[in-house]
């Protein structure tokens, strides 16, 4: 769901690192730099207009949690980070937008073009390589 | 390489006799089809869960075709909340758009693409080789962007394809040239 108008949360420090859950069709080969991409594909926001979804890493921790403890539900998914400077270089906010089963969940909000995505992507870390 | 696709029948495009059991198939029959009886032509199937494309070619089919219709129809069979965000199945309208446009623009010796599914139920297509970065993302079925950067030329553009493909074309050529 969209969801109320959201604000960038500024209790968010520019460090903090965003979980993605990468599916490994958005790993894509790179031969320009002789590796593999993730594609911009995985940074669109939702059908239904809400922003896209991602995890708050310091939440996780504080909920004595891992990468490997979350992809356990994941079977054969990856792990990338973002940190909340690298989306807000890019005309986006961070708020936090915690769900019943997962106080870590927040959305990176803001119109994302496709310069945007690839941004995004481009500034996407590894945190879990699919296995 | 002249290329058609036959699609997926569906249900209600039946007739009372081709619905009988034994008659049913996912695609047209080969009478159906306009290479019906053509010397050279020939039916490649690709099965996906629930049909196959067909394409007809004439001689060998293009090193491309293979990977990048399995691809497709990877993307057919992947099924609610695929991305662990609840994402819908990919819509075959979708599929149906981007072969259309990727038959029309495509090259002998244009490298073979990545298929890559949306979170909107979409399709991404995109090449990341030879000195180019091409994407191509189909927002709806008809709403067409794509984006070009050239590493070697520096040039890059950004652009609505919907109606017009003319910059698709020759970005095609530059990445279909190039060794």
């Amino acid at each position: 769901m969209p969801g109320p108008p959201y604000e960038d949360d500024p209790s968010i420090r520019d460090d903090a690192a965003l979980w993605r859950i990468i599916h490994p069709n958005w790993i894509v080969r790179d031969d320009n730099e002789r590796g593999w991409r993730i594609s911009s594909a995985a940074f669109y926001d939702s059908k239904d207009g809400s922003p896209l979804s991602v995890l708050l890493a310091e939440i996780i921790a504080s909920t004595g949690r891992t990468a490997d403890d979350l992809l356990m539900r994941f079977t054969g998914r990856g792990l990338a980070a973002i940190t909340a400077a690298a989306a807000r270089a890019h005309r986006q906010g961070v708020a936090r937008t915690p769900h019943p089963d997962e106080p870590a969940h927040a959305s990176v909000f803001g119109d994302k073009t496709g310069s945007v995505r690839r941004a995004l992507a481009q500034a996407a870390n590894w945190v879990h390589f699919p296995k | 390489m002249p290329l058609t696709l036959n699609r997926p029948r569906r249900a209600e495009r039946l007739s009372d006799p081709d619905s009988h059991p034994a008659n049913t198939t996912t695609t047209l029959p080969m009478w159906a089809t306009l290479s019906a009886g053509t010397p050279g032509y020939r039916e490649l199937r690709y099965p996906f869960a629930w049909g196959d494309f067909v394409v007809t070619v004439v001689g060998e089919p293009r090193p491309w075709l293979t990977p990048m219709m399995q691809a497709f129809g990877a993307l057919l069979e992947l099924r609610t909340g695929w991305d662990a965000y609840g994402s819908p199945p990919i819509q075959s309208a979708y599929i149906e758009s981007a072969l259309a446009v990727i038959f029309a623009v495509m090259r002998d010796d244009t490298p073979a693409p990545s298929v890559v599914p949306t979170s909107r139920g979409g399709v991404q297509i995109e090449w990341h080789t030879r000195g180019v970065d091409l994407e191509i993302e189909f927002e709806t079925p008809f709403l067409i962007r794509g984006s070009f950067e050239d590493h070697r030329t520096g040039q890059s553009w950004e652009k609505d394809l919907s109606f017009d493909q003319n910059a698709l074309v020759q970005a095609i050529a530059v990445l279909s040239q190039r060794t």
